[in-house]
């Protein structure tokens, strides 16, 4: 009877738990807050979304009841546990991760909530560089929620096409973003990028910088839209090894006095950091790599969210130390580029 | 900051002590009111007041009389307040517990040294987490360790075993102990179980000594939790610790369950509980719930989590569950409100984790903007510690990818990270940050994400990364307040260094160069100068002294906010330069670059005057320590001593330069023959500098003028500080110094310490004549503690492996002391009358041999070079102590003992006289008993009776 007190705390505290599952489903009930991502950055938070169709978002926000175009929203992030763990992963980078939660999610969730997860499935085999799996998951969803007008349609179409160019299928992914235009503007250019992209495949660099040019022109396309077309006409200039004036329009478009839309700490931003680094180390000479590694550490240092690009800046720069002849911080960087 | 951690780690709890003082006031007066206790310890610990406290305290003594237990506790509160205010309390401490030895707090015994020492520990593993060079971070964690397991384990084991025995011998026939004395002795077992804790939980996580030491520290809390019943509510608190270490080793699941036992703990009895037994288990249950709560987020049940902390997020408590913590009524209690808020946060985590994000970014977000206001409007830290707490939530959600955040959040979140130097999750979630920030916000927020990540990068020693976030800002974001007040100097210093690292090959860097040309067009107007500041002082770190002196004299002496530090810190570069020469045993170098310091002098001389005039304390104590050094390399100690005085007035709050000049301070007074004067100086070395190797430095000398001026005492006492300094351990495995050392410290009395060296001297063992004197010494020890047995087996193995001779100056004394030890040891069996026979027969041998050869060493003399007083002295002395075991011979009836005295006075006769007339009248008194016993007139010898 030493510990006459340990033992009947023990005692009490199993009678607690029998209790403890009823309760909690119990207290489960409390309104969620939901948020809406716009194309122009903008995020409108502590909203109820009441409908979400790629047509337009139906939300509740002070007890007001308002629609947005759903062209114009970038994406939308409703309150549910398991979804929340999910999409932090993908943005996180950590695709297994993913995968795993979203797997694991997929048989206990209905509605918008299954709708999501199976288009994340898709995002994420995208995203990890498996395009058959994604393109295979885009499908599944598309063929269960496509006709109810899920928001996510769109989205997922733009993946197979992205997922058919990642595969080099160039006539497969015209055929999917072909069907983009049906949803409005913005994703009429979005489809023109994804059409570029083609041309790229087919190494028709004059058509495939004229389409992303023609998209990057555009005003009215939303900033991501512009950037991404004007990082997309300079990456075609460095595949034709232009380097000298991938590296004066890089500069013009996104570092010396870039335009709003090019300002953000994007990913095609990152990826107009990347590009710098990579146009001057491929021009050789002590100098360029000199300067190379300042843009290539200048990717690392600001964009590790971007983790393809972190990646990337992170191999180029192992090759820098290396051609340098500084071997230990090779080393370093090549360490990280598998980390 | 750590120091203050370990002092809440030991803080007596009111509660457990309680009894203690209502036993203790029965014995020694009243003490204070439980409300004079309660104001004091708010103007200490809460409002941080610390005048206001002690004017309140020493008017409670001018209120309430002289009464002994008034008067402890007033000395007890004192202490408090030197320990809040950060200084060091542990002379205090030492003179309450001789004065109040009753008293609780004195009766824990070294229990507070102990917890100062934990601090310094904890203190050096954060140093190793933010310095910047691998070698020195990787010392500073060997430091700690070191501290730690010698100075904090060990002691406190061996406390506990001590108070352990005290309580078990104050058992009545019945077996029951004391219950004070049990209470300490348990008081003493619970720290043990904290103080693991909070070690390990410091120590970085990938350490390999980390999780054993939260086994060790788990193992302690469950011995506490299943053995130490009888104190409740220590008991439930270590329950607690329990399920923190379950925790800490990962094992959430369990660690919520054991904690889920104290969700609703009660006392054995709720009938009229007074408000601190409330208040206490309200303490307890909200501890669990939080820890609890934390346990189960950890492990991903965020559900759990909910559910135990929902029913607390209350305003008001409830009337029919009075012990049921209601966290808007806690919030405002100084003592709970820390938990409060902490679970305020862990419920804000909760509620995110299950699905409801925004929900639970409200909860974080509404202690933010509380504290930040309230922080704003008082300005008191602990608000700000609390901001810094919810940082930490968004931190933990950002690290554990529950749910994706605004970029100002994980802004906020990096902060709460970096905070709790988790470096590399923070720079991530810094780096989020950017990605995710609105158009809107980022002209506001990127600056200060890109200033963290420089900031940490710099800190991590990537200095080329850390200058390419700064630069960054310089591009695109250069009228920022962080880029103008901050950043732009942290630019310069990170690629100063980043330049610098690359060796020569900096300088033509391409890319480093487009850098530079960018720093210098956004920078301040000093960039120039702030560069060359940072080269300089890299330099000079790397020994490139030259290169040091020509970055430093690039800064125009009249640049205001560089200049004469800048041109200090060159002529203080030939003083470096001049040291390492020394320890190179080169003196044509140390020469060489001397000649300098005919320049040097006075150059230095002008810019302290002006630095002085303009009130330029970097310069001006950069200047008077290189001014002050180079006088005292000149050997021109009073000006050294004058100058150098300045770290005692003028500059006494330096916090760069001062240990340093202050050991020169010391050195150069003690050849100024200043004798007490640098003793004076001594004391502030030793306060403010303990640490330091200038005060070890600083003590040998005195120790050594101490010798010199025959004060033996003092000269002990200094050696002993300078044997004890964490910087001479190296230095303890000199054979000869430690000789040195147990010579200084036996003549001067501290006889104990000295065994110690001596055990220290036998293990690092040395050549055959050092052991001869470490023999020496050790029968020094023996004979000073008694010990005459010892004293005997010394001198016989010096006399088995040495030829005892005269060649080694030790023989005769040796000799000397054996022979004195045969008859103490004698004296020790036949307290009064004569001594036995073989005894004195074997003193005498001994005696005898002692006296040839101190002979020898006299004849040894010559004008030129005379005999030492000392031999001579010795040499009658010993004649002396012969003549007196010849009279014990004698009285034994050996016929020869008083033939002898007579014979030896006889002829000795003038000798003696002339060397002491006082000496004298003690052989003529034992010349008298022989005559007599011989039946001889001693008239007949001229000696009147």
């Amino acid at each position: 009877m030493k510990n006459k007190n340990m033992m009947t705390l023990r005692n009490t505290a199993i009678l607690r738990n029998t209790l403890t599952l009823a309760l909690v489903l119990a207290s489960a009930s409390t309104v969620l807050a939901d948020a809406i991502v716009r194309t122009n950055g903008r995020r409108i938070e502590n909203v109820q979304i009441t409908k979400a169709t790629y047509d337009e978002i139906l939300y509740k926000k002070d007890g007001n009841t308002a629609t947005v175009k759903g062209e114009l929203v970038q994406a939308i992030e409703r309150d549910s546990a398991v979804v929340a763990r999910v999409r932090a992963a993908v943005d996180s980078g950590e695709y297994s991760k993913a995968l795993k939660l979203a797997k694991k999610a997929e048989a206990g969730v209905q509605g918008w909530e299954a709708a999501e997860v199976a288009y994340l499935i898709g995002r994420i085999y995208l995203e990890a560089g498996k395009y058959k799996d994604a393109d295979d998951a885009f499908a599944t969803y598309l063929q269960a929620n496509e006709e109810k007008k899920d928001y996510w349609v769109p989205h997922a179409l733009h993946g197979r096409g992205r997922a058919a160019i990642a595969a080099r299928k160039g006539g497969t992914a015209m055929q999917y973003f072909d069907q983009l235009g049906k949803f409005g503007d913005t994703w009429d250019l979005r489809a023109t990028l994804g059409k570029a992209q083609g041309a790229v495949l087919k190494k028709s660099w004059v058509e495939a910088r004229s389409l992303f040019q023609s998209v990057a022109r555009k005003s009215s396309a939303p900033p991501a839209v512009q950037a991404a077309a004007a990082v997309g006409r300079i990456e075609v200039l460095v595949l034709q090894k232009q380097y000298p004036n991938a590296v004066r329009d890089l500069q013009s478009a996104f570092f010396d006095a870039p335009k709003p839309a090019l300002a953000s700490y994007s990913e095609s931003r990152a990826k107009a950091t990347l590009l710098m680094g990579v146009a001057l180390k491929e021009q050789g000479g002590k100098e360029n790599l000199e300067k190379a590694e300042i843009w290539l550490l200048r990717t690392a240092v600001i964009y590790k969210g971007h983790s393809a690009v972190y990646k990337e800046a992170c191999k180029n720069l192992a090759a820098v130390y290396g051609s340098l002849g500084r071997a230990d911080r090779a080393t370093e960087w090549q360490r990280r580029a598998g980390a | 900051m750590c120091a203050i951690l370990a002092a809440v780690v030991l803080l007596p709890d009111l509660f457990l002590t309680g009894p203690v003082h209502a036993q203790a006031k029965q014995d020694y007066g009243t003490g204070l009111t439980d409300e004079e206790i309660a104001l004091a310890s708010a103007l200490i610990r809460e409002y941080k007041y610390f005048d206001t406290a002690r004017r309140f305290l020493e008017s409670l003594k001018t209120r309430r009389g002289a009464k002994p237990m008034l008067l402890a506790e007033i000395a007890s509160l004192e202490i408090d307040i030197k320990q809040a205010e950060g200084k060091d309390a542990l002379a205090d401490l030492d003179a309450f517990k001789k004065k109040f030895p009753w008293h609780p707090r004195a009766s824990l015994g070294s229990l507070e040294q102990i917890g100062s020492k934990l601090g310094a520990a904890l203190q050096k593993v954060e140093l190793s987490k933010t310095e910047p060079d691998a070698t020195k971070s990787a010392k500073a964690l060997s430091d700690a360790k070191k501290i730690f397991t010698e100075e904090v384990s060990k002691p406190l084991d061996a406390l506990i075993v001590s108070l352990g025995e005290t309580a078990k011998a104050s058992a009545d026939k019945k077996g029951n102990q004391d219950p004070q004395k049990k209470r300490l002795f348990y008081q003493a077992e619970f720290a043990r179980v904290n103080i693991f804790y909070v070690y390990a939980n410091a120590l970085p996580e990938d350490d390999k000594d980390r999780e054993a030491t939260f086994e060790k520290g788990l193992d302690y809390a469950s011995f506490f939790v299943e053995e130490r019943y009888e104190f409740f509510i220590m008991q439930y608190k270590a329950q607690i610790q329990k399920g923190l270490y379950l925790s800490a080793l990962g094992r959430n699941k369990r660690a919520a369950e054991e904690l889920e036992l104290m969700y609703d703990v009660e006392p054995p009895s709720t009938r009229n509980m007074p408000p601190a037994l409330i208040k206490a288990f309200h303490e307890i249950r909200l501890q669990a719930l939080l820890f609890g709560a934390r346990a189960h987020n950890a492990a991903g049940a965020y559900d759990n989590a909910v559910y135990a902390l929902k029913p607390i997020m209350r305003a008001k408590l409830d009337p029919k569950n009075p012990l049921s913590p209601a966290i808007g009524a806690v919030e405002d209690d100084p003592d709970l409100q820390k938990f409060a808020v902490l679970a305020r946060l862990e419920y804000g985590i909760s509620v995110a984790g299950v699905g409801n994000v925004s929900a639970g970014m409200r909860a974080i977000h509404a202690v933010i903007s509380k504290y930040e206001k309230l922080h704003k409007e008082t300005k008191n830290e602990t608000y700000q510690a609390f901001v810094i707490d919810a940082r930490k939530a968004l931190g933990r959600i950002s690290a554990a990818g529950a749910a994706s955040l605004s970029g100002k959040d994980y802004y906020q979140a990096g902060i709460g990270l970096k905070s709790q130097l988790k470096f590399e999750e923070a720079l991530d979630s810094f780096q989020k940050a950017l990605g995710a920030l609105e158009p809107l916000e980022q002209a506001k927020i990127a600056p200060l994400c890109l200033n963290e990540i420089g900031e940490i990068c710099y800190m991590l020693g990537r200095f080329d990364e850390s200058a390419v976030a700064f630069s960054e800002i310089a591009l695109y974001y250069p009228g920022a307040e962080i880029f103008t007040t901050k950043a732009n100097r942290s630019f310069i210093g990170a690629l100063t260094k980043a330049v610098t690292a690359l060796g020569a090959a900096g300088a033509e860097h391409a890319g480093f160069k487009e850098l530079e040309k960018l720093a210098s067009k956004f920078g301040a107007d000093d960039t120039a100068a702030q560069a060359s500041m940072v080269q300089g002082q890299t330099a000079e770190q790397q020994s490139q002294y030259e290169r040091a002196r020509r970055a430093y004299r690039k800064i125009k002496i009249d640049d205001p906010t560089y200049g004469l530090r800048a041109h200090a810190s060159s002529w203080a570069t030939f003083v470096r330069e001049y040291e390492v020469a020394g320890s190179n045993n080169d003196k044509k170098a140390q020469e060489k670059i001397a000649e300098n310091f005919d320049e040097g002098i006075p150059a230095l001389k002008d810019i302290l005057e002006k630095a002085r005039a303009k009130n330029n304390r970097s310069a001006g104590s950069v200047a008077a320590l290189a001014l002050g050094q180079m006088h005292y390399n000149r050997d021109e100690y009073p000006e050294a001593v004058k100058t150098l005085s300045l770290f005692v007035s003028e500059y006494e709050d330096d916090k760069n330069y001062r240990c340093t000049a202050l050991g020169y301070l010391v050195l150069a007074a003690v050849h100024a023959k200043e004798g007490e004067g640098a003793y004076k100086y001594y004391v502030p070395l030793r306060k403010s500098c303990k640490d330091d190797p200038a005060a070890a430095a600083a003590a040998y000398a005195l120790s050594d003028d101490a010798t010199d001026r025959g004060d033996l005492k003092r000269a002990a006492l200094f050696m002993r500080h300078y044997a004890r300094h964490p910087t001479t351990k190296d230095d303890l495995k000199d054979l000869q110094l430690l000789i040195k050392i147990v010579q200084v410290l036996t003549d001067g009395g501290y006889v104990s310490d000295a065994r110690d060296y001596i055990e220290m001297a036998k293990a690092v063992g040395g050549s055959g004549d050092l052991q001869r004197v470490l023999i020496w010494m050790e029968m020094g020890i023996a004979k000073s503690a008694e010990q005459w047995g010892k004293v005997i087996d010394l001198g016989n193995k010096y006399v088995e492996q040495y030829r005892v001779d005269g060649d080694n100056y030790e023989d005769p004394f040796v000799c000397r002391e054996l022979g004195w030890a045969t008859l103490r040891k004698a004296r020790q069996k036949r307290r009064t009358g004569t001594l036995p026979l073989d005894a004195c027969m074997n003193a005498e041998k001994f005696y005898n041999h002692a006296l040839y050869l101190l002979d020898g060493l006299m004849k040894k003399g010559t004008p030129e070079n005379p005999v030492d007083s000392s031999v001579r002295r010795e040499y009658w002395l010993v004649a002396l102590r012969l003549m007196q075991v010849k009279s014990h011979l004698g009285r034994n009836d050996d016929p020869d003992g008083y033939n002898d005295i007579h014979k030896f006075c006889n002829e000795n006769r003038q000798r003696v006289k002339k060397y002491s007339s006082k000496l004298w009248t003690r052989f003529e008194k034992l010349w008298i008993e022989a005559l007599k016993a011989l039946d001889r007139d001693p008239a007949d010898f001229n000696i009147s009776v």
